[in-house]
């Protein structure tokens, strides 16, 4: 059954239809600003173990990551058992989707 | 990664999340769960997210292809895809070609990575059925697999999958709305393990499209605000020599979920409207009285 391409335009995105960009009333810069700085307090609370170290705010962004774990880029790259590799890592990944990711993990793993 | 995870992120804000314009985007922006991802380079969440984000927005538009394509990315994180999957399928009831399309277009993402993971590991399905039954995360996953091993994890999202159709079961055959569609890739995050807050980004699409009423608008601000001072109680901890967050800190994800309820409630108003065959005029008018006591801008 082929559907009309109208009924499209009878069922719209209501909400947005709701608060057009026009009608939006501007937010108020105090309650942004203390938005704001409550985010950084949080941020810095919950960085605090890193960020108190001097010289090393570089770890802040040094995470692991999900991308393909560097055991599978490793056993792919050099011919080693991936189904090994897959197992030992434990991720809640399918494997089709790791090996998607392997060029990411190369990237961050030479 | 971390630039490669904004670009994800802000992608699938501009697919589901009502624009970058949308009150709501700011305070999704500057949320715990996307900090934590950005922080952790949680890259295959946000590819997931970008994923489901563009199956929803390509369905009401008809693009069948880009639809299975989205889907096809988004299977990377299958409990968190698995509840949108079923109400695309039950929206696209008796579309049979859009849908034939569809799966083909995402089989044909998928199939050369499926083949070469059977090359190289025959047995990658039942390796990743064990890695699944790990129980070193946090949330309802893991008071499932205590409660009932793999098969408590397969009522956790049978569960969720069915809640997910009861909110779009009169949808059927109907082009998916995108509040719907966002607060079904929210319950998602129910059924996921959860590894950080970083789990809760799948419900940021939904808490910015709260943004988009009028009496709503500041919802995601007090949200995200609320999970930050959630974070800051923290501190004491990390004054005292704590290495992290506590654990449980993952459950914030579920703060989101939470917050973003009003989308649910407001998917099943709008579906009855529509199944009372209310004319489109007098929703038009049911949105004008909703501006007579605001402000001009």
């Amino acid at each position: 059954m082929r559907r009309d391409p109208t009924q499209i335009e009878r069922f719209p995105d209501i909400l947005a239809g709701v608060q057009p960009a026009e009608a939006r009333s501007p937010l108020p810069a105090i309650g942004v600003a203390l938005f704001g700085l409550l985010a950084v307090a949080g941020a810095t609370s919950r960085e605090w173990h890193l960020l108190h170290r001097p010289g090393d705010w570089g770890a802040v962004f040094s995470g692991p990551g999900d991308f393909a774990p560097a055991n599978i880029v490793t056993a792919l790259v050099h011919g080693a058992s991936v189904a090994t590799a897959y197992a030992h890592s434990g991720q809640p990944y399918p494997l089709p989707y790791l090996l998607a990711f392997a060029p990411f993990g190369l990237l961050d793993d030479p | 990664m971390t630039l490669f995870c904004l670009c994800f992120f802000l992608v699938s804000m501009w697919l589901l999340g009502g624009g970058w314009r949308n009150p709501g985007f700011l305070p999704a922006l500057l949320s715990v769960p996307l900090f934590a991802d950005l922080l952790t380079a949680h890259a295959t969440s946000q590819f997931g997210l970008m994923g489901l984000c563009l199956s929803a927005w390509a369905h009401p538009r008809r693009r069948w292809v880009l639809m299975g394509v989205g889907m096809a990315i988004a299977l990377i994180r299958p409990p968190n895809a698995l509840p949108l999957l079923a109400v695309l399928i039950y929206s696209s009831w008796g579309e049979w070609r859009g849908l034939i399309k569809a799966a083909i277009a995402g089989a044909g993402v998928m199939l050369p990575f499926v083949a070469l993971a059977f090359w190289l590991d025959p047995t990658w399905l039942p390796e990743y059925s064990s890695n699944v039954g790990q129980t070193d995360y946090a949330g309802l996953p893991l008071v499932a697999i205590h409660l009932g091993g793999t098969w408590g994890l397969v009522l956790l999202q049978l569960t969720t999958v069915v809640v997910a159709l009861y909110l779009a079961r009169r949808r059927r055959g109907q082009p998916l709305d995108p509040d719907l569609a966002a607060y079904v890739i929210a319950i998602g995050v129910v059924s996921s393990k959860l590894a950080g807050p970083y789990s809760g980004i799948f419900a940021l699409p939904a808490l910015a499209r709260l943004g988009l009423r009028p009496k709503l608008a500041w919802t995601p601000w007090m949200a995200s605000g609320a999970a930050w001072l959630l974070e800051l109680t923290f501190l004491p901890g990390m004054l005292n020599g704590d290495l992290g967050p506590p654990i449980w800190e993952s459950v914030i994800a579920y703060w989101f979920v939470f917050a973003a309820w009003p989308l649910g409630v407001a998917a099943m108003s709008w579906i009855d409207q529509t199944t009372q065959l209310i004319p489109p005029e007098a929703i038009v008018r049911d949105v004008e009285t909703h501006f007579e006591d605001r402000p001009q801008p």
